[in-house]
């Protein structure tokens, strides 16, 4: 059972370090190399005009995005076999944001829905540069860190971290993939005459090429709708290995480059030391919570009783306001008798069996720790307290983190973290040698509130306003975790889902399958667009004002970065801010279901 | 103007190597290396016509096939998914209820077994002891008697059991009252008025359900002592009843796989375990006239465990299995 995690762990281990100085290596290289990169190098950028590139590239990306799903149904017939039709408005708008914003939350099935032309042209597309632009975002803060003169040039960070990394390793986890039995055709839907003498429409298509690179670059978006738990997506067990392994690695090697490129290797190992800590923390808990438990809906439960020993009664109130109790069937109190099933295996509903039994939760953490977002399981159907796992590797979402991004928002942590250190010993604080003043701290806060803000305002305005209860597949506290999994997954740009939610507009000439469909296309498609950008142009202009600052001597009263005890106050930041942000809606929703009546509400 | 220049230059060679060179160089590599695994793992029977894929699970109803794993998809491998279902959520609870009622068994030799017993017997006999079992049902298990009165509907159509609680309502009245109460001018669903629907039924037949009959190809619903459906219906509410303490665990476990779906509806595998249970194994050797003992060496033959042994227990493959039994235990037409 905890093998397979210890697999996946220290195979990501022992290749993020020669990665992540094969990284540093290629990327970190000052001016064009060859004539075709001279062909777009527009020289060395200030941090403005290094945003406005990288934001003009968004564009252009989001244009080609838009276009490719906006004209599915005249791509031509070798892209699209199965003749899949025009894409509702709201949901092409939603999908072209999720994949700009490397976020891929998916409206859609993919198997139902896209076309091979959409597949290749609009999702892998966004999957290849959009893990890259967030590389090149973290190479120009960290540049500025350094005190560069300029933060590079980001067309030439584009067109590096696409060829030179993303490519070459998709390409052999692709090959990979298809040894371990993922398609790779572009034939249309095959149908097969089943054994009892049904017909069955079996859909595959070019999926290893689609999955690899949503593997690597903390993309997450499944070429079918079930994602890598899908027998195409993740045929076996070693297949899962080399998928979870690729989820972890990039990011995990880009603070190897880190260490390497500011030449302080152990205030990396620092940060990478509380990032498995985090990790292995959240495996752990899922592990323990679904794996080792049975699913508690199909086991028993003693009788739930107050302290008294009487069963609960409802607490009234009447129109004219007089309080009183109203008497709870006695079904909601007695003991409940387990249904006869042999439960020994964990929690099995929503999970394949071809895996092994924890690669369900051990996958869950990564794919959120990391901003990727694909699963092998469905989240929806964890065990309640097993939920917090994904929930809460999103609502840090420092953990490795995306590619690229994720130490970007590591970098605010830490910031916060010398900021109160600062405080506590009564000195300036500083970092890398640079003092962090006034308005430092405010793009670090600025940075920091955003992503509560994105994920509470609108939760509690869906809830508010009756658009969520309508749209959930669970009652109850569940129902109120998927609508809150759905706003988290979208601000960590995750873009996993307790996948229950009715949120499928889907195509544009049948009746809406869901009857807020649309609210939830506009709503999470802002949202991943602001979790986006606040977060990467925050830091940039930060990191830009340090790079203007003069260094500060290097002395015995100096905090330093680099050891244990800093570890800790980091560690301690981390937990303390993000607990003060969501423990209540922690409570609210998967640990209120833990407690509950289960079965709920019959 | 130099931006623009940037942005197409790179627009166009990131579109032409990502989206046009990679995928043709797998494709490529799949087609030449791999062309099975490449174009869906197909799986032909030996007459030659396509059967499925190894890697996708379809649908086994069959006494004389190993059955697969429950599908939230209904084994579509064009429009797949899982139940997301939650653990609090009742209707997992009643599926698996639903599954297990008809199909569960006394573990051989207990006391329960005695005399050729059946659980299903006693269900039925215990179901007819009181007379307003089916409205105790109706009004605890609201979800599952919801799905009853749609069980078979096709949209707004009702099936045959929405048809016979809406026929009900017009004879009793008392069955719309409340309802009619809340909505003074629109028309009730059948699953709005199941639970009135059941008291009523129980006070004109006691200790009786409204059971499916099937006559001249059409389903009717009629009244019906001990009727064979409602174990799959009131198992849950049977194994609450203190009454049948003892009864309850002499019940035979099945394996959790058994009854629950996996994520992608799809699962190909079912554990080694759960096609040696008497729920499986007995039911096929039994109805291909083969000994148990002869049909658990084929299935462990073909059982492996996954990672290459490193995880998790046996499984074997559903699809591969059956289409071995069809070879080497072929069913005399």
């Amino acid at each position: 059972m905890w093998f397979l995690p210890l697999l996946i762990v220290a195979l990501v281990i022992g290749a993020s370090i020669p990665l992540g100085l094969y990284m540093a290596r290629v990327l970190d290289r000052d001016g064009p190399r060859y004539r075709f990169e001279r062909l777009f190098d527009t020289g060395g950028q200030p941090w403005k005009r290094y945003c406005v590139a990288m934001l003009s590239f968004n564009a252009a990306t989001f244009l080609v995005g838009f276009a490719v799903l906006a004209t599915q149904p005249w791509h031509p017939a070798f892209l699209n076999p199965d003749g899949k039709g025009m894409l509702s408005p709201s949901t092409i708008f939603n999908t072209a944001c999720s994949f700009l914003s490397n976020t891929n939350l998916q409206h859609y099935s993919g198997e139902v829905h896209l076309s091979y032309g959409s597949q290749l042209f609009a999702i892998m597309y966004k999957q290849f540069v959009t893990p890259v632009i967030g590389l090149a975002a973290l190479l120009a803060v960290i540049r500025g860190l350094r005190g560069d003169a300029h933060l590079g040039n980001f067309f030439l960070d584009l067109w590096r971290g696409t060829v030179y990394l993303v490519l070459p390793l998709s390409f052999a986890v692709a090959v990979l993939l298809i040894a371990g039995g993922t398609p790779m055709t572009m034939e249309g839907n095959a149908t097969a005459t089943t054994l009892e003498g049904g017909t069955q429409s079996i859909a595959r298509g070019p999926t290893a090429a689609v999955v690899a690179i949503k593997q690597l670059g903390t993309n997450g978006g499944g070429y079918f709708g079930p994602n890598s738990a899908h027998p195409f997506e993740n045929p076996t067990a070693w297949t899962n290995v080399v998928e979870n392994w690729s989820i972890l690695v990039i990011p995990a090697a880009c603070l190897v480059m880190f260490g390497r490129m500011i030449r302080n290797m152990r205030h990396a190992a620092v940060i990478y030391a509380i990032c498995l800590l985090l990790l292995g923390t959240f495996i752990g808990w899922g592990i323990y919570y679904d794996t080792m438990r049975p699913n508690p809906g199909l086991a028993g439960g003693p009788a739930v009783l107050a302290p008294d020993g009487k069963p609960y009664a409802l607490a009234t109130r009447s129109a004219d306001g007089t309080a009183g109790f109203t008497e709870l069937p006695t079904s909601a109190s007695r003991e409940v008798v387990a249904l006869p099933i042999d439960q020994d295996t964990g929690n099995l509903e929503g999970k394949e069996l071809r895996y092994g039994p924890s690669a369900g939760p051990t996958w869950a953490a990564s794919t959120t720790c990391t901003s990727n977002g694909s699963v092998n399981c469905m989240h929806d159907s964890l065990n309640p307290l097993a939920g917090l796992t994904p929930l809460s590797g999103m609502w840090l979402n420092v953990v490795f983190g995306g590619v690229g991004v994720g130490l970007i928002n590591m970098l605010i942590y830490l910031i916060v973290a010398v900021f109160l250190a600062g405080l506590m010993v009564g000195r300036t604080p500083e970092y890398l040698g640079k003092k962090v003043e006034a308005r430092e701290m405010k793009l670090a806060a600025l940075a920091l509130l955003a992503h509560p803000l994105l994920i509470l305002a609108p939760t509690g305005l869906f809830a508010a306003a009756g658009w969520l209860d309508p749209s959930t597949n669970n009652p109850g506290p569940h129902g109120f975790s998927e609508g809150l999994y759905e706003f988290t997954s979208s601000a960590a740009n995750n873009g996993s889902g307790f996948e229950g939610l009715g949120d499928s507009y889907g195509f544009n000439d049948r009746p809406p399958l869901a009857p807020y469909g649309a609210h939830w296309d506009i709503a999470c498609g802002l949202v991943m667009l602001l979790a986006r950008f606040i977060p990467i142009v925050a830091p940039i202009a930060f990191a830009a004002s340090l790079a203007a600052k003069r260094p500060t001597p290097f002395t015995a009263g100096t905090l330093r970065t680099d050891t244990v005890t800093f570890g800790i106050v980091l560690l301690g930041t981390i937990l303390l801010l993000g607990a003060l942000m969501f423990l209540p809606v922690a409570a609210l929703g998967p640990v209120a279901e833990h407690l509950g009546p289960i079965p709920f509400g019959r | 103007m130099k931006f623009l220049r940037a942005n197409l230059i790179l627009t166009a060679a990131s579109l032409a190597i990502c989206c046009v060179f990679y995928p043709a160089a797998l494709w490529a590599v799949g087609q030449g290396l791999f062309p099975s695994n490449a174009n869906g793992s197909l799986v032909t029977a030996p007459d030659g016509r396509m059967v499925g894929s190894s890697q996708v699970a379809q649908g086994f109803t069959a006494d004389h096939y190993f059955w697969s794993r429950p599908s939230a998809a209904g084994y579509d491998a064009a429009a797949t998914g899982g139940s997301n279902w939650g653990a609090n959520n009742p209707k997992l609870r009643d599926r698996a209820a639903r599954q297990l009622g008809p199909l569960v068994r006394y573990k051989a030799g207990s006391r329960s077994a005695a005399g050729g017993r059946t659980p299903q017997a006693d269900m039925a006999a215990w179901f007819g002891r009181e007379p307003d079992r089916a409205s105790a049902w109706a009004g605890e298990y609201t979800v599952a008697a919801a799905a009853w009165a749609k069980d078979g509907a096709d949209g707004d159509t009702p099936g045959p059991n929405g048809a016979y609680v809406l026929a009900w309502a017009k004879d009793h009245p008392e069955v719309l009252t409340d309802w009619q109460k809340g909505h003074p001018s629109a028309d009730p669903k059948p699953e709005d008025v199941v639970a009135p629907f059941f008291a009523s039924f129980a006070k004109a037949h006691p200790g009786q359900w409204p059971s499916g009959v099937e006559g001249n190809g059409q389903k009717r619903v009629e009244p019906a002592t001990a009727s064979p459906e409602v174990a799959g219906w009131v198992f849950d509410l049977w194994l609450q009843d203190p009454a049948n303490r003892d009864k309850v665990a002499d019940l035979q476990p099945v394996p959790a796989d058994m009854v629950t779906a996996s994520g992608a509806g799809l699962d190909p595998h079912i554990t080694l375990r759960n096609a040696l249970s008497v729920y499986q194994l007995g039911r096929v050797a039994a109805t291909r006239g083969v000994p148990a003992d002869r049909l658990a060496a084929v299935v462990d033959e073909l059982s492996f465990t996954p990672l290459s042994g490193l995880t998790g227990e046996p499984l074997v493959n559903v699809l591969e299995l059956n289409l071995e039994l069809d070879r080497r235990f072929p069913r005399q037409p």
